[in-house]
């Protein structure tokens, strides 16, 4: 009975401390590279996010494009954005990039989002072009965060290593 | 013909873009000052430009975790993207290329700026806006074609393009001068910015050479040893993307300013390079030009062209108004019209002269058409032809009157008819009036057609007071009542309050005259040569007076009383402290001339009042003055006010005759008379002449000029007179 106790005090204990110092939740670097399509016109506006199992937004992890005038051409993920607030968008946002070009950054995972069923997402959008919303999607765990995988709009292909 | 539809298209496409062209200049000379401050932060390192890539690899490589790229941009200010574990030294910054140490973060972008920029694009409207913007950008190099064309027009060809435009203070000269001048920037401008829409919409054909090479290097090396790294300094680097993984089919991608090349990264053989179109390399350019980017002082030519195109579009406002303001509307055809006038005008001012005469007519029941010298045709009523003329250029027609000759010899005549010929112009080009001049022969050979006059009236600078002098003439000789305005402006001078702080009296055996020395309520500029109108109490009409400056620069009126003068008797009553009303008109045609040859001074009477002044004007120009008067007394008056300008050294000579004195000169001719080889010297050598007095002092003052000439083997005096040599303001 006592260790019935001592158990839950340290499990309250531990859930408390998640809640209140969640910004300090233990993530892992990954290394991404998003290469484009050989397509004309604008640079497009790429979004990477981890949606859950039934296609909700968790989360925001890089935004390539910085002119907000266009993030409603990705309306599903503008709404979540827009409402989610997320502290420090300045650090995960990025120039857009052009057809044929690629863009190398970093994604902080955090630890608890992997291997529960969660997505990773890339959207991408052009000026006055077509909006994928699911131009890749991969389900998130450790092992898919090693690889290399084919896009379907915009996006030939991303490549994903653990830093 | 032709330059005809260069003006056209220049004003219809200035006009259609202008609303565009209004914003983007604006926030075009705005934005001129964003690379400006761009430059002027601190992250340039000296030497920059110098650093050896390779050195720089290795620092960042020994400094960093992990290095993604980095960047060189046109202010050689470096950014490096690099992994760390210290979150202060992760993600993008600006690095010393020197040892790859962090300089600092990456400010944010200037949100004013951004949105400024985000307005000269697109004004907001996103696509179609850009669109726009770069439709205006096109026209702009349109109009600055036609303006290029129009100007070598008016030149008078294309190599007299570049030589000097004669200035005739009109707004139009500054128009073409400052348009000469910065043409080469507004059309760098305006085809830089058109480049870029193009390339924006993706008009532009693209094609990218590729060259593959073999991988003939096996030994692996570290990345400070790759020859193409140790041989290319910061100068030519753009970019540098380091390899994505240790996988040796990831490769280092080095984006030079003509190319990119793709480097392996165990051996550091270079294994595709992909060489950029022309096209790129001057969409490169484009930008770089169009926005400054880099140079303070480039920035600087562009802030001063779009500040140039705002007052492009208000110089061209005014021009166009000139022009329209004298749209021609006839009451009479031209088969009923006794009266015919005919113009020839290039910017309409010379038109709202010939409006102004054919309202008058039309007021006096005459029946008189207006038309354009080009539109000459045979009119069956016609008494009277009067035709009023500018002059183009070198001598040319005006663009409305280079017909008229032509038509002139090719139309019947059904019978005689009197024609007077009236030439607009400005001195200060060789070619004064030489149209009408031409037309005056043309016309005078003609059977038909008689021309009382001897020559052509010409008028300098739009002079309206001759023109209706000569109105007035005309119109009595035809015995019409002709009403036509005492001034051509509707703009009326505001009314000045005056105050009487001094007042001298002298008297003679003859006449009395006395000076006012008044204060102005107001500040306002005069000149001495401005006249001052006054309007005595109980009176309607303006009695006008030439003003004259004291020594201390206070406005002096010299006046001599009549026994029945109404204004002179009004005036002279007034004494110290008294107020009375007046205004103060601009009289340009007698303003000390801005020379530095001699200006001979020549009054009787009150009429030294204007010279009084000018003697104390700092000027370059060489004075003597001639005065005639009645007695010494008379002199008393003036006499403080010239001896400090004989000791001041602004005036050099001053010759007084004494009428009524027992002396050898009498009148100021005599005195001419005596200093003959100066006067003719004066003519000759381009000296001014200026006359203030009475009309019969002019009189004989021109019979004694007359005499010097033909002594002394000069061109006739009518040539100095028409060469504005000779100012008059007589009465």
């Amino acid at each position: 009975m006592k260790l019935f106790k001592y158990t839950f005090l340290v499990i309250c204990l531990s859930l408390m401390a998640f809640t209140t110092l969640q910004n300090a939740e233990p993530t892992e670097k990954y290394k991404c590279m998003v290469q484009l399509k050989n397509y004309e016109g604008e640079g497009a506006y790429v979004i990477v996010s981890i949606v859950d199992k039934d296609d909700n937004y968790i989360k925001t992890l890089q935004i390539l494009g910085d002119d907000e005038k266009w993030y409603p051409d990705l309306p599903k993920w503008w709404s979540f954005f827009e409402k989610a607030k997320q502290p420090e968008t300045d650090a995960i946002t990025g120039a857009t990039i052009a057809g044929g070009e690629r863009s190398i950054f970093v994604l902080n995972v955090a630890k608890s989002d992997v291997n529960n069923g969660n997505k990773l997402r890339f959207e991408t959008a052009v000026e006055h072009q077509d909006h994928h919303l699911k131009d890749l999607e991969v389900i998130l765990n450790t092992k898919n965060l090693k690889n290399k995988y084919e896009g379907t709009g915009y996006i030939r292909y991303v490549r994903i290593i653990p830093n | 013909m032709l330059h005809k539809i260069w003006r056209y298209s220049h004003f219809y496409l200035t006009v259609s873009s202008s609303l565009f062209l209004l914003l983007a200049a604006i926030t075009g000379a705005i934005l001129a000052f964003k690379p400006i401050q761009n430059k002027l932060q601190p992250f340039k390192v000296e030497q920059t430009e110098n650093v050896v890539l390779a050195d720089l690899v290795d620092s960042l490589k020994t400094k960093y975790e992990e290095v993604l790229d980095l960047e060189v941009d046109k202010n050689y200010f470096v950014k490096a993207s690099v992994f760390s574990m210290e979150s202060e030294l992760d993600g993008q910054f600006y690095i010393n290329p020197t040892n790859g140490a962090k300089l600092a973060n990456i400010p944010k972008p200037n949100a004013f700026f951004e949105f400024i920029t985000d307005f000269h694009r697109s004004l907001f409207l996103k696509t179609p806006g850009r669109f726009f913007v770069g439709i205006t950008s096109f026209l702009l190099c349109l109009i600055a074609i036609t303006g290029l064309l129009l100007a070598i027009k008016r030149q008078g060809g294309f190599i007299l393009f570049f030589s000097k435009i004669i200035n005739d203070k009109s707004i139009q000269y500054n128009h073409v001068a400052l348009g000469r001048l910065l043409l080469i920037p507004i059309i760098i401008i305006a085809f830089t910015g058109t480049y870029l829409s193009m390339d924006r919409f993706s008009l532009l054909p693209k094609n990218n050479t590729e060259i593959v090479n073999e991988n003939t290097l096996k030994n692996q090396i570290p990345f400070a040893e790759f020859p193409i790294f140790k041989n290319t300094t910061l100068k030519d680097v753009q970019k540098l993307e380091f390899p994505f993984s240790t996988d040796a089919e990831d490769y280092f991608t080095l984006t030079l300013h003509d190319k990119e090349v793709q480097i392996h990264q165990k051996t550091g053989a270079i294994v595709r390079t992909t060489v950029f179109p022309f096209i790129q390399i001057m969409s490169v350019l484009s930008f770089n030009l169009h926005t400054g980017t880099g140079s303070i002082l480039w920035s600087l030519v562009l802030l001063i062209s779009s500040l140039a195109i705002l007052y492009f579009m208000y110089s061209g406002t005014v021009i166009s108004i000139q022009r329209l303001r004298s749209k021609i509307k006839n009451k009479f055809t031209a088969n009923q019209a006794n009266i015919v006038i005919l113009i020839g005008s290039e910017n309409g001012s010379t038109k709202r002269l010939a409006k102004t005469l054919l309202l008058s007519l039309l007021k006096a029941n005459q029946k008189v058409f207006l038309d354009d010298l080009n539109n000459y045709q045979n009119y069956p009523n016609i008494e009277q032809l009067i035709v009023l003329t500018a002059t183009y250029g070198q001598g040319e027609p005006p663009s409305n009157a280079h017909l008229f000759l032509d038509k002139l010899q090719q139309t019947q005549i059904d019978h005689s008819l009197d024609c007077h010929v009236i030439g607009f112009g400005s001195f200060s080009y060789p070619k004064f009036c030489e149209f009408a001049k031409t037309i005056f022969k043309q016309t005078s050979a003609h059977q038909q057609i008689n021309v009382p006059a001897e020559a052509p009236l010409l008028i300098h600078n739009q002079n309206y007071k001759q023109f209706k002098n000569w109105a007035t003439n005309w119109s009595q000789s035809l015995g019409i009542q002709l009403d036509l305005p005492t001034e051509l402006t509707a703009k009326k001078t505001k009314e000045t309050t005056f105050t009487v702080i001094d007042k001298e009296v002298v008297k003679d055996n003859y006449d009395e005259t006395f000076t006012l020395t008044l204060a102005l309520q107001k500040r306002k500029r005069f000149l001495p040569g401005d006249l001052l109108g006054i309007i005595p109490p109980n009176e309607s009409s303006e009695r006008l007076y030439s003003i004259g400056k004291n020594a201390k620069g206070d406005l002096l009126l010299s006046i001599k009383k009549h026994t029945h003068g109404v204004c002179s008797n009004y005036l002279h009553q007034l004494e110290t402290g008294a107020k009375f009303n007046g205004t103060i008109q601009q009289n340009k045609e007698f303003h000390l001339p801005k020379t530095n040859k001699t200006v001979t001074l020549i009054a009787n009477g009150t009429g030294i009042a204007p010279f009084l002044g000018m003697v104390h004007q700092p000027t370059k120009a060489n004075l003597s003055l001639y005065w005639g008067t009645r007695t010494h007394t008379s002199f008393e008056l003036y006499k403080t006010s010239i001896l400090k300008a004989q000791q001041k050294g602004t005036l050099q000579q001053c010759n007084i005759a004494f009428s009524k004195e027992v002396t050898e000169y009498n009148y100021v001719q005599n005195l001419l008379a005596r200093d003959e080889n100066t006067i003719a010297n004066n003519l000759k050598n381009g000296g001014y002449f200026m006359l203030c007095g009475s009309l019969n002092m002019r009189d004989a003052v021109f019979i004694q000029l007359e005499k010097i000439c033909i002594k002394h083997h000069l061109p006739s005096f009518e040539t100095y007179k028409n060469n504005g040599q000779i100012l008059t303001d007589c009465y």
